[in-house]
């Protein structure tokens, strides 16, 4: 079935809405727990991102497809089952193939069932809209956060150790910032992520509403 | 059919589809995962028993090592096997203890290698432990700061040293002291940054060198009684 561009349109809105003007994380302020706990090296955050982006995109669909003959009264239940399935699939095939990231991710990977942003997809989204809209919202929301995940990652694997993705790119006389390797740091980081974030959104939103008296 | 009755089979009929799904990959990665933790740990153990510097040593590396140099035997109360190094003509040199404690953020496990046979210079006192290497096979610790008691810098403190059992009663085996600081016989230099881990490992190691000296000197007189009947 072609796109029209109505279809087009929508699907940019509903994506631009997940990604940007509702990121889950500055706009919603969820899944800060593993914000704060999987950023201090960059290639842990990768796997992180993909595992909750996988996660989510698959859970929206398969409750959007089920949401017709799903009991409304035991929708929640139904959701939970949905993700939990998604995320021990995503830590088996972790465990399995990259050994070494389930390792340092932990728990956090099996704490993705936990992720609000997850659930709130599935429950806000996904649960009243058909599936390939789900699908874009849950993709949305999944690249949304790994944005704010990978930009706050980037700048404590730097300060913190030095290196990008373990490479080291400064000099032997670095003096590394501890405290970005820390929990702290990554309170730090992500106080003034949600604030250059948040800044960014009133600033084009004020020039549109001048734009367009 | 009910409402309710509906409700029931549907949340039975969706446990079943995806439970179902679950098994189905947990089967299908099952032997690669269990692949996995156990050359992780091979590896760690080849360490602890100074047979490898290399950290990233390569699968088939680890399991030639093996082969050649390192044999499972069992240890009095304890399920694992307790991991020995051979010499060349197949006696045990050395033998790779588990050891396990709190750490800072969670639970730590490795291993302790020690000789067979003590050095030369300690062998008329029989208790000196001489030490092989260490290996942390798993943590919680920070990356960066308490992460680093898996590092060559701390672990390779621990190779050739020749620990004795403390004179008074409740003294410690070893030490950790402030980077920097000059070190005694039985002292390693600690984690800068990482006061509280490294706190940590130096209890739990203190706590386990009794035990270790126990199973030592039964797996000695073991050796001696078996070297005898050889004769």
């Amino acid at each position: 079935m072609p796109l029209t561009q109505d279809d087009a349109k929508t699907i940019g809105a509903v994506f631009l809405k997940a990604f940007w003007k509702d990121n889950p994380i500055f706009r919603q302020v969820l899944g800060i727990c593993s914000t704060l706990a999987v950023t201090n090296l960059l290639s842990n955050t990768i796997a992180m991102c993909v595992g909750l982006t996988f996660v989510v995109v698959m859970s929206s669909a398969t409750v959007s497809a089920l949401r017709n003959w799903t009991p409304r009264r035991i929708r929640m239940m139904v959701q939970t089952l949905i993700i939990a399935a998604y995320v021990i699939v995503v830590d088996l095939l972790l465990k399995a193939h990259l050994p070494a990231i389930s390792k340092a991710l932990g728990p956090y990977v099996g704490l993705i069932i936990t992720n609000c942003i997850i659930m709130g997809r599935c429950e806000a989204f996904a649960s009243n809209n058909n599936v390939k809209a789900s699908l874009i919202d849950g993709m949305g929301s999944g690249l949304g956060y790994s944005l704010v995940l990978l930009s706050i990652a980037v700048v404590r694997e730097f300060l913190g150790f030095g290196t990008i993705l373990g490479t080291r790119v400064v000099g032997d006389s670095w003096v590394q910032w501890t405290i970005m390797v820390m929990p702290a740091g990554a309170f730090f980081m992500l106080g003034l992520f949600i604030w250059f974030a948040r800044w960014a959104q009133t600033r084009s939103r004020t020039e549109q509403e001048e734009g367009s008296p | 059919m009910r409402e309710g009755t509906f409700t029931i089979l549907y949340m039975i009929a969706v446990t079943g589809v995806f439970t179902a799904a679950v098994s189905g990959v947990n089967g299908l990665t099952m032997e690669r995962v269990e692949l996995n933790r156990k050359f992780h740990e091979r590896r760690h153990v080849l360490g602890a028993l100074d047979l490898t510097e290399d950290p990233d040593l390569d699968p088939m590396e680890v399991k030639r090592l093996f082969q050649e140099r390192v044999s499972e035997t069992g240890w009095p109360g304890r399920e694992k096997p307790l991991y020995v190094r051979l010499d060349a003509d197949g006696r045990p040199e050395g033998y790779a203890f588990p050891i396990e404690g709190p750490g800072f953020w969670g639970p730590i496990h490795g291993f302790l290698g020690v000789a067979a046979d003590p050095a030369s210079e300690h062998a008329g006192e029989g208790d000196a432990l001489e030490l092989l290497g260490i290996a942390f096979v798993s943590h919680s610790e920070t990356p960066g700061l308490g992460a680093r008691i898996q590092n060559k810098e701390f672990t390779e403190q621990f190779e050739e040293m020749t620990l004795t059992p403390p004179k008074e009663e409740g003294a410690r085996w070893i030490e950790l002291q402030k980077e920097g600081a000059a070190l005694g016989p039985n002292e390693v230099h600690a984690i800068t940054g990482a006061t509280r881990t490294s706190d940590a490992v130096e209890t739990f190691l203190n706590g386990s060198f009794h035990e270790i000296l126990k199973a030592l000197r039964s797996l000695r007189a073991e050796e001696t009684a078996r070297e005898k009947e050889g004769d």
